[in-house]
């Protein structure tokens, strides 16, 4: 089955920080825009998950967290699709709540109806 | 009159289990308490830090060069400290998580998380990020919740029915990975 993983630490950045990409190098928004939504696509078009690993990773700030993958939401991404096709894993005990956190944040983001419409 | 043998040693036994019990209870609870508080201080310090951030003016209120440079580094100071209070609890609590009953573990991680994303949440090291005071009081609302649910939950897994459901739980999770052991998965 195809799919994708993606390591933000190795794939992105140690140190995600801020929301858009005014905030700095390594923001929510080009991560979704570059890296993630692409990934997102791809598994969508011919099936398989996403895989996030998150070790390595120096903090992850919440606003981080939201734009990047609550942002796919509000992008025009199913979220039931999403929850589907994305998988969360970590090794590292520190950063063991994340996943929960994550999709926590694709589950409240509401669609950007302004797009959608 | 004739020792009972059998009696004094089913006696001595249940003498020796009834003091290991208690001591290892009592172990238990010293550790825990250590690590409870450990993590009640740095939850202290991470909530007067994220409060003061909220509540700085924002950059774009500097106009006077050396207080924009004042100004970011007090900023990417509190950020940073801020971001790494909060690795320090995630790591605290992940330390401890497994001593809680299976029930309260997911309702303190939704706490953490809670606190989490008032903590560093919305316009979190945004060069725009205005003063926030609605976000500065969810901060204390959110660490307020957060103890209280801590708190309750040790009380209750520290409890003898509380203890007695955490070593059932324990035995279960042992006889699980030894069947799944022998059945090679």
């Amino acid at each position: 089955m195809a799919g994708a993983t993606i390591s933000i630490a190795r794939n992105f950045s140690r140190y995600p920080s801020g929301r858009f990409r005014s905030d700095g190098p390594h923001n929510g928004q080009k991560f979704r825009e570059e890296v993630l939504a692409p990934a997102m696509r791809e598994v969508l078009r011919k099936s398989g998950k996403v895989t996030i690993i998150l070790d390595d990773v120096a903090g992850l700030p919440a606003s981080f967290l939201e734009e990047a993958f609550g942002g796919l939401v509000r992008s025009g991404f199913d979220k039931n699709e999403i929850l589907s096709h994305l998988n969360i894993e970590t090794s590292q005990l520190r950063l063991q709540r994340y996943p929960s956190q994550i999709l926590a944040a694709i589950e409240k983001a509401l669609p950007d109806l302004a797009r959608a419409g | 009159m004739p020792a009972d043998i059998p009696q004094l040693a089913a006696g001595a036994v249940l003498g020796f289990a009834s003091t290991g019990i208690i001591r290892w209870w009592q172990y238990r609870r010293d550790l825990w308490t250590s690590e409870v508080e450990r993590f009640t201080d740095l939850l202290e310090a991470a909530t007067e830090s994220a409060t003061e951030y909220w509540l700085k003016s924002p950059l774009t209120s500097k106009t006077d060069q050396s207080e924009i440079e004042e100004h970011t580094f007090d900023l990417d100071m509190l950020e940073i400290k801020i971001l790494g209070m909060q690795s320090r609890l995630d790591g605290l609590l992940a330390c401890f998580i497994g001593q809680l009953l299976f029930q309260r573990r997911n309702s303190i991680t939704v706490k953490l998380n809670d606190f989490s994303s008032a903590m560093t949440g919305g316009e979190f090291q945004s060069k725009n990020r205005n003063s926030d005071v609605n976000t500065a009081r969810s901060i204390q609302a959110a660490s307020a919740e957060l103890l209280i649910e801590l708190r309750l939950s040790v009380k209750s897994s520290l409890s003898p029915v509380g203890t007695i459901i955490y070593l059932l739980e324990r035995l279960g999770f042992f006889v699980r990975s030894s069947v799944k052991g022998i059945l090679g998965q």
